[in-house]
């Protein structure tokens, strides 16, 4: 199958001894190397999604062949890598992926320290959102290449730098209209710049505000920042630095549906989540965020300028709630739950023809019944009874505290040596509190699913047994309230090593990670398993990175990366329903993952390009989730362990300028990333009962997916770009691709309980295996920028106009759902679901700059 | 100039290795297929030996089944159509016998040709009216494995195989007991009633005739739930397949779907039910259709359903009745039922009827007769055809009793 496609390209055939040749250095490189690390590339990129899309960098070509004394110079320092330089904003739409890289193998760090939570492993960006000037610039390291601020990830590691001095002296204002999540944006920023004192100051205040041009119905945006900065330099040597910053933001959330509603609504942006009330849509999904950071930084530069050391405290604190509806013994309240829909009432055509009319043509129908949920809220309340529906609100608080200090030191001309120790401490506390009683006395801490489950049990109904029977009121913990407790060590070096034609680095790092879970109520499922500490894991795992550049010469580079590394899993995954319990999935271990790529970078001034194979191995992968099983009737727990994956592919990126006003950019990304074994799955019962008719609470299967797809965005995307530059006027125009969009596959559909006896060839199990594959979709994006000088002050303006075809059929993301019918064998009757990217969007930004 | 082609070629070399790492990998790869469901047991003891542990008597009764019993067979019946209604049948070469489960859609799972095991455990076996069963001795009768503890019992094996060959019946006179719960043909017969009646009268199971070559007869025994119930019999002669089981001294032959109707007349119009009416729930139907609330206020449009809906929440009865219009456009059809899709939360003591009436003067409840009928009940001859047809839903409870109607219909067959 290897040659499928070459067959027909008979003008290779005289390549096939080269081939051969290089295939097996190509081989080499993916295996031998695969204990040490890589070099290359570069860059400070352009910070993507904040709509400034006229920054483009201008950079010159590096013209000169070869330099002083046949020393190549390396590709760092370099111009911008051509390849993310032309895709990072072109495939933001469709979610793209880099190499199909989950966010959470990319290290994010603000002056070197390490922001990633230490529950999902992912940065919260919105700790800094609205703050786009001052982080603007990071230092940015593509996927395998060294890092001298930390080891690095898998993905690509990410440094901001918060320092006063760094900024220059300006006053800078900015308006945006834009039709995204919010409407408008005001940023004001100011910084004085080393001055004679010794001093440096910072400071940046942003609002975003309104929603009306937004494409989700029902949606809302406020959004506050605010950043300040302050530096001394103590003497020539020492120098300090405080900084501290916070984004208080409150937005509505959208749902998701099913492809059903969305062709019922002919809205792809169809929101079920709001509904009328007091002649306003309320939405009950709110996001509330605020996790103000603090950090002290001290820079330590020694006269004889031979290293540098830098020492960061930082703390992070705050909370991010989530609020939602909850309900007792009442139906459904949301509109689009699948009893609502015609395709579920399939025995009786008057009434489905019914529920088809209300859909398409009553509005309301569609949206939540607010004054309905008040209604029967306060009957209940004069009859001196429960309420049956509330707005809850689901709230993270967490805490962080964290050290670090890296050392950077050149250790001859050819040697440069960084290292460094990081340490990190992190409480988050998860816990549920009555946001609103809609109009009811008072709320009971029961669990609605476990009515009934068992008769000789009645503690089963309550959450919290000490308090059973409480009336509880707005504000009252309820539901669940425990806390996840993180400490991390992390030690690391990396050396880097250039000489003549050869660069290569290697590095290393011992991470050790202590979790456990704190549990604040006694649970009726768990009494005995719910509250107090948990036993502590420790997870010791370390990670080995190599790599070489070979420079042909000062056009041409060949550059080889790998990455071994293992990590703890996510504390999220190593608990059997967190919410409630203490015990641990039973194996839980650190997952492994390699990664390598191998690239050939040419710059010559009539065509940059960088062409690069990649390949990623993930084993022992754990993944966790909670659904409820129809077949058994009861909320279960899904408990995934064990997952192979591999991501390989190639990346492109082509610019040829023409004539000095053009440059033509193509680049692209060919992926292929499947699931590569048969995990294994452990199913528990969330009510800890023998529901499975068999005598045991939990059992153990296999998943069979191997060869389906991992759902990572699309596998394949493209994108042809014509810039224009020309005296400050910056155009640019691309046209983009994406294809291979794979939904989300339930694991459980691929299971010999949900197959049973269907035969390879009925067309039921077909339709039971079968992932998804969305269409392929094109997209179109112009940018425009322009800006003045005024005396010494800048004026400009950009444009940014996104899918200007406003092609509504692309699949952001796309998952089965977890519930299965396996007494029907039908997966229709919880079919997959689906977010659409926004039509066109505009994006218009104003900027004036003061020197 | 050379050096730069040179590099070219290198580059396009790269380019092609990269490209066939990829597309290799690209090209579609077998995809991962679970194992189907395989019995790791085996069976111990055969059907006829099962059938053997109890001897029928007068009454229904049952008797207990060895510790560790396993016994397989092949699936006959299906309740895909509706007329093999909680069990299922199996056999093997020696015998065939009937499980007893309660779950009402067991055909996605449990088809014809599926060979299942039995782990018998605590199960026992009976017989009710004769047929024998497998299943558990609850309040003098057999009753079904719970549907939550399937598991326990039933192991499918291997995928779906052919449906098991028929045994073929000529005659009344060549049916033994060692038949019964088989899959059978009855070769070279018709119905008594071909083209006249329905497979099932409305409401009830039935009994039709079958009448076989020698002109012995056999009953054909349909369950009201079936979804031919109401097709007509086909006429001609031909052949019927189904499943033989015995009712005290009648046997019956239960067919799993008109695919075992096999008749040479056949092509007879199926007189299904039509729906002559029913209630508008996309306005509220208390305004403009005609349908009044009486005696206690209490009933009400609940837009959430939408429904019709009433809760009491205090101590204290109230009596409200939801009266309909007069209904008309129902002469023409014989067979004339109501059917109502509700949720009744009644408390002990309280009162939940639906009645029918002909003589309501359209104000007062108590100067005109009222007639309970229950759902999916046929309404005698003649009631539906009156011009003041009408059916009300009587709620006399209290303490938060409550009762909500999601739909209202009124069914019925043209009459020929």
């Amino acid at each position: 199958m290897y040659f499928c496609k070459w067959k027909r390209i008979t003008k290779f055939k005289d390549m096939k001894k080269t081939l051969f040749l290089v295939f097996s250095f190509v081989m080499i490189c993916f295996t031998g190397f695969s204990q040490d690390d890589p070099t290359a590339a570069d860059s400070v990129s352009n910070p993507r999604g904040s709509g400034e899309s006229s920054t483009f960098d201008t950079e010159g070509l590096d013209d000169e062949e070869s330099t002083v004394g046949g020393f190549v110079p390396g590709l760092l320092h370099s111009s911008r890598d051509v390849f993310s330089n032309n895709t990072s904003y072109a495939f933001g739409i469709a979610y793209f992926k880099a190499r199909g890289l989950d966010s959470k193998y990319q290290t994010i760090a603000i002056n070197g320290l390490e922001m990633e939570s230490l529950v999902t492993g992912r940065a919260v960006y919105a700790q800094w959102g609205g703050l786009n000037r001052v982080f603007r610039w990071p230092e940015n390291v593509g996927n395998l290449d060294p890092v001298t601020f930390n080891f690095g990830d898998i993905g690509g590691s990410t440094n901001y730098s918060t320092r006063a001095s760094n900024y220059r002296h300006q006053f800078h204002a900015n308006y945006s209209l834009c039709n995204r999540n919010y409407n408008n944006r005001i940023m004001l920023t100011y910084a004085t710049g080393l001055m004679k004192n010794g001093w440096a100051f910072a400071a940046s205040a942003s609002t975003r505000f309104g929603s009306q041009l937004s494409y989700v119905d029902g949606s809302s945006y406020t959004g506050f920042a605010y950043f300040f900065s302050a530096e001394k330099r103590i003497n020539s040597e020492h120098a300090l630095n405080l900084s501290f910053w916070g984004s208080p933001t409150s937005r509505s959330l959208q749902s998701n549906s099913t492809q059903e509603v969305y062709d019922l609504t002919g809205d792809h942006y169809y929101n079920s989540n709001w509904g009328w009330y007091d002649g306003k849509k309320r939405n009950a999904r709110i996001r509330k965020t605020y996790e103000p950071v603090f950090m002290l930084s001290h820079y330590f530069t020694p006269q004889n300028g031979k290293y540098q050391i830098t020492t960061n405290l930082g703390s992070s604190f705050g909370r991010q709630s989530t609020t939602s509806l909850n309900w007792a013994d009442v139906p459904d309240p949301r509109p689009d739950y699948y009893r609502y829909l015609p395709s579920y009432i399939t025995d009786d055509t008057t009434l489905q023809a019914w529920y088809t009319d209300q859909w398409l043509h009553n509005r309301d129908f569609r949206q939540l019944d607010w004054d309905h949920f008040y209604e029967v809220n306060q009957l209940a309340a004069a009859n001196g009874e429960r309420a049956q529906y509330i707005v809850e609100n689901r709230v993270i608080d967490h805490v962080q505290v964290s050290g670090a200090t890296n050392v950077v030191t050149n250790l001859t001309d050819h040697i440069k040596l960084a290292a460094g120790v990081d340490i990190r401490g992190y409480h988050q506390r998860n816990y549920k509190t009555i946001n609103d009683l809609l109009g009811g006395a008072y709320w009971l801490n029961e669990d609605k699913y476990a009515d009934g489950e068992s008769p000789d049990n009645p503690y089963l109904l309550y959450d919290d047994l000490d308090n059973i029977g409480a009336h509880l009121g707005v504000g009252d913990k309820f539901g669940y309230d425990y806390a996840y407790n993180i400490f991390k060590q992390n030690v690391w070096a990396t050396a880097k090593f250039a000489y003549s034609h050869v660069d290569f680095h290697v590095g290393a790092n011992f991470t050790a990670t202590e979790m456990w879970r704190t549990g604040y109520m006694r649970n009726g499922r768990f009494p005995d398993d719910s509250q107090g500490r948990s036993e502590v894991k420790v997870f010791p795992d370390y990670g080995l990175k190599a790599g070489v550049t070979y420079k042909i010469n000062g056009r041409n580079y060949l550059v080889a990366n790998a990455q071994w590394q293992t990590q703890a899993p996510s504390i999220l995954d190593a608990f059997i329903n967190p919410n409630i319990r203490n015990e641990y999935v039973g194996w839980v271990e650190s997952e492994k993952d390699l990664g390598v790529d191998f690239s050939y970078i040419m710059r010559y001034p009539f065509m940059r390009m960088r062409l690069t194979g990649y390949y990623y191995m993930f084993r022992d992968v754990t993944d966790q989730f909670s659904f409820y099983h129809d077949d058994y009737g009861t909320f279960v727990n899904y408990a995934m362990s064990n997952i192979n994956k591999r991501n390989m592919g190639i990346e492109l990126g082509i610019e040829i300028p023409i004539g000095s006003m053009f440059t033509v950019a193509l680049a692209g990304n060919y992926g292929d990333y499947i699931y590569t074994n048969q995990p294994n799955v452990t199913i528990s019962a969330d009510n800890g009962y023998d529901v499975f008719g068999s005598g045991f609470t939990e059992y153990d299967e296999l998943v069979y997916w191997k060869n389906f797809h991992v759902a990572a965005g699309p596998q394949v995307a493209g994108t042809l770009g014509l810039k224009f530059n020309y005296k400050y006027w910056y155009v640019n125009l691309n046209a983009n691709y994406f294809d291979k969009i794979y939904v989300d596959m339930n694991p459980e559909r691929r299971t010999t309980a949900a197959r049973g006896t269907l035969s390879t060839n009925s067309e039921q199990y077909q339709q039971l295996v079968a992932q998804e594959r969305c269409k392929g979709q094109f997209t179109l994006d112009l940018s425009v920028s322009k800006s003045w000088k005024v005396k010494q002050n800048t004026i400009g303006f950009n444009v940014s106009l996104t899918n200007l075809t406003n092609n509504k059929n692309l699949v952001t993301s796309g998952w089965e759902q977890r519930r299965y019918d396996y007494s029907g064998y039908n997966v229709n009757k919880f079919p997959n679901k689906y977010y659409y990217a926004q039509g066109i969007t505009f994006y218009i930004g104003i900027n004036y700059t003061f020197q | 100039m050379f050096k730069i082609m040179n590099t070219f070629n290198k580059v396009k070399m790269m380019m092609a290795t990269l490209l066939l790492v990829v597309v290799g990998a690209g090209c579609n790869k077998e995809l991962d297929e679970a194992p189907v469901l395989r019995y790791t047991g085996e069976a111990n003891m055969t059907i006829e030996d099962l059938l053997a542990l109890h001897q029928v008597g007068s009454v229904d009764s049952y008797s207990e089944i060895p510790e560790g019993t396993i016994i397989t067979g092949v699936i006959t019946s299906s309740d895909q159509e509706g007329n093999c209604y909680k069990y299922l049948t199996i056999q093997d070469e020696t015998g065939a016998i009937m499980i007893k489960v309660d779950d009402s859609k067991l055909y996605p799972r449990y088809r014809i040709g599926q060979r299942l095991y039995v782990e018998c455990r605590d199960m026992v076996i009976g017989d009710y009216r004769k047929n024998k069963q497998l299943g558990f001795w609850v309040d003098g009768s057999i009753t079904g494995i719970p549907s939550s503890r399937e598991a326990m019992y039933l192991y499918r094996d291997d995928v779906c195989g052919a449906e098991p060959e028929a045994l073929v019946i000529t005659s009344k006179n060549d049916i033994d007991p060692s038949m019964y719960n088989r899959l059978v043909k009855l070769e070279g017969c018709h119905f008594e009633e071909g083209g006249t009646a329905t497979y099932c009268d409305p409401g009830a199971a039935t009994s039709r005739n079958i009448v076989m070559s020698d002109n012995t007869q056999i009953v054909l025994r349909t369950s009201n739930y079936a979804k031919f119930a109401n097709n007509v019999l086909p006429t001609g002669d031909g052949d019927l397949y189904g499943i033989l089981t015995i009712y005290n001294t009648t046997p019956q032959l239960i067919i799993r779907s008109l695919d075992d109707v096999r008749m040479s007349g056949g092509g007879v119009n199926p007189g299904t039910t039509e729906t002559l009416y029913s209630v508008d729930f996309s306005s509220n139907p208390l305004e403009g259709q005609g349908w009044t609330v009486l005696g206690d206020a209490g009933w009400f449009y609940w837009t959430g359903g939408p429904a019709f809906a009433i809760q009491n929440q205090g101590s204290d009865l109230i009596d409200s009745w939801l009266v309909s219009p007069a209904i008309s456009g129902l002469s023409g059809y014989q067979d004339v039922f109501v059917t109502v899709d509700d949720v009744v939360n009644a408390s002990a003591n309280g009162l939940m009827e639906m009645y029918y009436s002909t003589s309501f003067n359209g104000t007062d409840i108590n100067a005109s007769d009222w007639t309970v009928f229950h759902n999916m009940e046929t309404l005698p001859a003649g009631v539906a055809s009156n011009s003041n047809f009408r059916i009300a839903f009587r709620y006399r409870d209290a303490n938060g009793a409550n009762w909500r109607i999601n739909s209202v219909q009124i069914k019925g067959v043209p009459v020929r």
